[in-house]
């Protein structure tokens, strides 16, 4: 089912939690609205699952338009942050209330919560109360009871963010195996970058109820259209450029001096603040690099070594793969030399 | 991974039954309709116009508007009762308030297992009908008392303020001292770490830590102790003598001078200290809501807390003695229930209980039922009170729930006195009935699972109602499949509460009954008040044993398993 969001607006009372949010959802797509919290993103993911009245836009799907419909008539199924699992009653109970909701046969619940408790890998579990499953375990259940209802559409609300890391990483791969299996259009809202780039096909970044980027994940993450998805994507470069773009003089890089009449807002708009963004990964520390700066802090955080290097005032951050053998010295106050490597576009970002 | 199974999920295809295409105003969207308008109405009926009537009537005489009521209690005898009251109230508010922190004190610095039997003990010790203690020091004190005249020989007269001093302040240690337990509990134990790490000593700590923080629940407490005791007018009547108080004028002139406009402005002199205390309870205590929780008390929490030995020993002593006295009073209903004093020697006898069971049988039944029938009611009313005032946030309801709350804090006299003249004409003749026992009862009680199911929403979380809206559910069947089912213990809390009031409840009610309908609380206080002590043990006993009895039955099929509200 593909959704449509049309010029879509909610508000808290005076406070604007979506400003204008326009956005596809092509059928079978997963696609996350990361951001920060307080962004709109929950918001904007309720709006569509009807749990939110809609103040001002309308929602289509496959071009009808659902924009008033109640929840249940929208054939979507969300899976929440804490699980809303309900406590009193047990795991069979839980995947089938949407069924028994909507009167299906008990012949059939049986069979159905079987197979969903079977694909979401808690076979046997059916008479366990909720309280006695542990924190994945709850999740898994939470998917089911959203999946065997076999909704066009799935909502998922933060649903890893109580989990501990290792699990996040497990849980995140079973859903988009499970997603992409059945080709279910899926919104996942998330405030981990790290998830949203591994799971989605797409990402919207969201700040301030307003959506900020669009994009495939490598695409939001290289060629980010402003500081704020820059930073948020991941850490960050970020070299203010002045009027004369005496950084890009100095790091004698004038062969993309060009892309900077690509970037939004930067070609005509000199007040606005610009900015030459490149990741850690793009600096290459190393005896013949070209440049040379002072290392001011580094810290190894096993596979990666970040270093700051203060470069004419700026900070650089550089990424070390594997320090610990690579025969480079970080010594705080020492001289450091690299390259930094700058191919592509979107190295220029407003703020 | 079995993602193989070639597409499980369309295996058993479900055929949706017109998923979705519900029409606005469906059968469920008008129950709901129904529902509310049945909480609303009800609350309006049964509450707001009863208490408008007093007031009505309080400012008419003779069908002119006028104040000549209020000015008739200014005459000096009077101001006399008013003296009186204040006088009384105040010197057992105040004890009362002192003991039930003694012993809460102790409960809280006890071992876990003994805070939590004392506890039960407390919450047990509510279980009493009125005036049994009454009963119980005129029987073992009196002038014929048991212990004083049969023991020590000794003639002494309980009768006069001492007396109504003495109960008032027994009567209602338990109530306060459960409440400042709450209190105690609440208080983060590590400030009470961080006092003593920082070298406070123990007693340092209660004097600046402990009582500081308790301190609004103190004033709470003490407020609300005054306000029972203003409006308690069973008392004074069997224990006062000579000594008259306001709420006892106010009762007598109901029933024998039948002025009702005067009765009217006394009770509504009963209601600013009641306004005080709930604007106090309102403001510190309402969130401490829980039901036999039992206590944190610091001998589990591993933290060395010991008070000086005199400390201890004051406030063991204080609090054994409590009990003694508790024991003591149970034991002498149970006592005098089946002995006679003969000269005397007591002597065992059938015939409290046979008087019991040819004429009492009936009313006992009566007031089972109708307490049953009000702690159904009040319950479910106060839950869907509070879900449509605060879940729903509909338009309205804040006010709604103010008002459904003004029973539980103006005196009972004043609630009874509202439906006699409220209920008395065409078409809501309903006075000798016991549906307006039932619903006397029922809505002076709304309040309690009003306040618990608040508390119980508060850490309900919202996702739950989410998750079943968004499966399909409607409201109705959010209400009956989740929201119910969570509040399990909530509607035991409040069931509980109300039954047990119902049971033993004389205030209120009691200008309600006629002999069609009389309940058996009402007849052990004309028993008591008429020198019928032996049959009064016998329905006090009858009371104690059938309130117990539902009780267990009540936490039993209603446990607290899956009961306790859902935290995120």
């Amino acid at each position: 089912m593909g959704i449509e969001l049309k010029e879509i607006t909610q508000k808290y009372g005076d406070l604007i939690a979506v400003n204008n949010a326009n956005l596809f959802i092509e059928d079978g797509e997963m696609i996350s609205l990361l951001g920060p919290s307080g962004c709109g993103k929950t918001t904007l993911l309720k709006t569509i699952a009807g749990l939110l009245p809609l103040h001002q836009g309308s929602i289509l799907s496959n071009e009808k338009d659902i924009s008033n419909l109640p929840p249940q008539a929208r054939n979507a199924a969300m899976v929440f942050q804490n699980y809303a699992l309900f406590p009193h009653m047990t795991v069979a109970e839980n995947v089938a209330y949407g069924l028994k909701i909507n009167k299906c046969a008990l012949s059939l619940i049986k069979k159905k919560v079987e197979e969903i408790l079977d694909i979401v890998e808690l076979p046997g579990l059916n008479q366990r109360k909720i309280s006695e499953l542990s924190g994945g375990q709850q999740q898994r259940v939470a998917l089911a009871r959203a999946l065997v209802i076999e909704p066009a559409m799935l909502l998922f609300d933060e649903p890893l963010s109580n989990l501990d890391q290792n699990l996040r990483v497990s849980m995140r791969r079973m859903i988009r195996k499970i997603q992409q299996e059945y080709r279910i259009t899926s919104i996942y809202v998330t405030h981990d970058q790290e998830e949203a780039m591994s799971i989605s096909d797409r990402i919207v970044v969201m700040k301030d109820g307003v959506i900020q980027q669009i994009g495939l994940p490598g695409e939001v993450y290289l060629n980010p259209r402003n500081r704020f998805v820059a930073e948020f994507m991941g850490t960050a470069n970020l070299l203010e450029l002045n009027e004369d773009d005496e950084i890009i003089q100095l790091l004698e890089c004038g062969k993309w001096a060009s892309s900077r009449d690509n970037c939004p807002g930067g070609e005509s708009n000199n007040r606005q603040k610009r900015y030459l963004m490149f990741r850690p990964e793009d600096v290459e520390v190393g005896a013949e690099g070209n440049f040379e700066g002072t290392v001011i802090w580094h810290e190894t955080i096993g596979s990666v070594t970040r270093v700051s290097i203060d470069f004419a005032g700026n900070e650089i951050i550089a990424e070390i793969r594997n320090y610990y053998k690579s025969g480079i010295n970080c010594t705080i106050g020492e001289k450091i030399r690299f390259n930094i490597d700058l191919a592509g576009d979107g190295h220029i970002v407003p703020d | 991974m079995q993602y193989s199974r070639n597409m499980a999920l369309l295996k058993n295809k479900i055929i949706w039954k017109e998923r979705g295409n519900k029409s606005p105003l469906s059968f469920d969207v008008l129950i709901d309709r129904i529902m509310l308008f049945l909480v609303v109405g009800s609350l309006l009926l049964f509450i707001l116009y009863p208490i408008f009537m007093v007031i009505s009537t309080s400012v008419y005489r003779h069908g002119v508007f006028s104040l000549d009521n209020y000015r008739d209690l200014l005459s000096p005898v009077n101001l006399k009762l008013i003296k009186n009251s204040l006088f009384v109230s105040t010197l057992s508010s105040v004890l009362g308030t002192f003991l039930a922190l003694c012993i809460a004190l102790y409960t809280f610095l006890q071992k876990e297992r003994i805070g939590a039997l004392i506890y039960r003990l407390l919450m047990t010790t509510l279980i009493s009908p009125p005036f049994v203690s009454a009963l119980a020091l005129i029987m073992l004190f009196g002038r014929r008392g048991l212990i004083t005249y049969n023991l020590l020989g000794l003639s002494v007269n309980p009768y006069g303020w001492q007396g109504i001093v003495l109960l008032q302040t027994l009567g209602l240690i338990s109530l306060a001292a459960i409440m400042l337990i709450s209190a105690l509990n609440a208080i983060d134990k590590r400030l009470l770490l961080a006092s003593r790490d920082l070298g406070a000593s123990a007693l340092q700590t209660l004097h600046r830590v402990i009582l500081p923080s308790i301190y609004p629940a103190i004033l709470s407490v003490l407020f609300l102790l005054f306000t029972i005791n203003m409006a308690d007018f069973g008392t004074p009547i069997i224990i006062g003598g000579k000594f008259k108080v306001l709420a006892t004028e106010a009762y007598m002139t109901i029933f024998s001078a039948a002025d009702l406009g005067k009765a009217a402005a006394m009770s509504v002199l009963l209601i600013p200290p009641a306004i005080i205390a709930f604007y106090f309870y309102r403001k510190n205590l309402e969130k401490n809501n829980s039901l036999a929780d039992g206590v944190k008390a610091l001998g589990g929490e591993g933290l060395d807390f010991r008070l000086p030995l005199f400390i201890r020993i004051a406030l063991g002593t204080i609090t054994g003695l409590f009990f003694f006295l508790m024991l003591l009073k149970y034991g002498n209903i149970f006592l005098s229930a089946v002995t006679i004093n003969v000269s005397g020697k007591l002597t065992f006898t059938w015939k409290h209980i046979e008087a019991f069971q040819f004429a009492y049988l009936p009313a006992v039944y009566r007031s089972l039922s109708m307490a049953v029938i009000a702690g159904i009611l009040a319950s479910v009313i106060g839950i869907l009170l509070s879900y449509y005032t605060h879940r729903r946030q509909l338009p309205l309801m804040k006010p709604i729930e103010f008002i459904a709350s003004l029973p539980y804090i103006i005196p009972g006299i004043f609630f009874g006195l509202g439906y006699i003249v409220g209920f008395n004409n065409h078409p809501l003749l309903l006075t000798g009935t016991t549906a307006i026992l039932v619903l006397n009862c029922t809505f002076r009680h709304i309040s309690v699972g009003n306040k618990a199911a608040n508390a119980a929403f508060e850490n309900l979380d919202r996702r739950l109602e989410m998750a079943a809206r968004d499966l399909g559910a409607s409201p109705v069947r959010i209400l009956t499949t989740v929201i119910f089912p969570l509040l399990k213990s909530t509607f035991l809390l409040s069931f509980i509460n109300t039954f047990t009031a119902c049971m033993t409840t004389v205030g209120a009610i009691i200008f309600l009954v006629s002999p069609r309908n009389v309940v058996a609380s009402v007849l052990m206080f004309k028993d008591i008040t008429n020198g019928h002590y032996g049959l009064g043990a016998v329905v006090a006993s009858v009371l104690i044993i059938v309130t117990v009895a539902v009780n267990l039955v009540a936490i039993k099929y209603l446990g607290r398993e899956g009961g306790k509200p859902y935290v995120a």
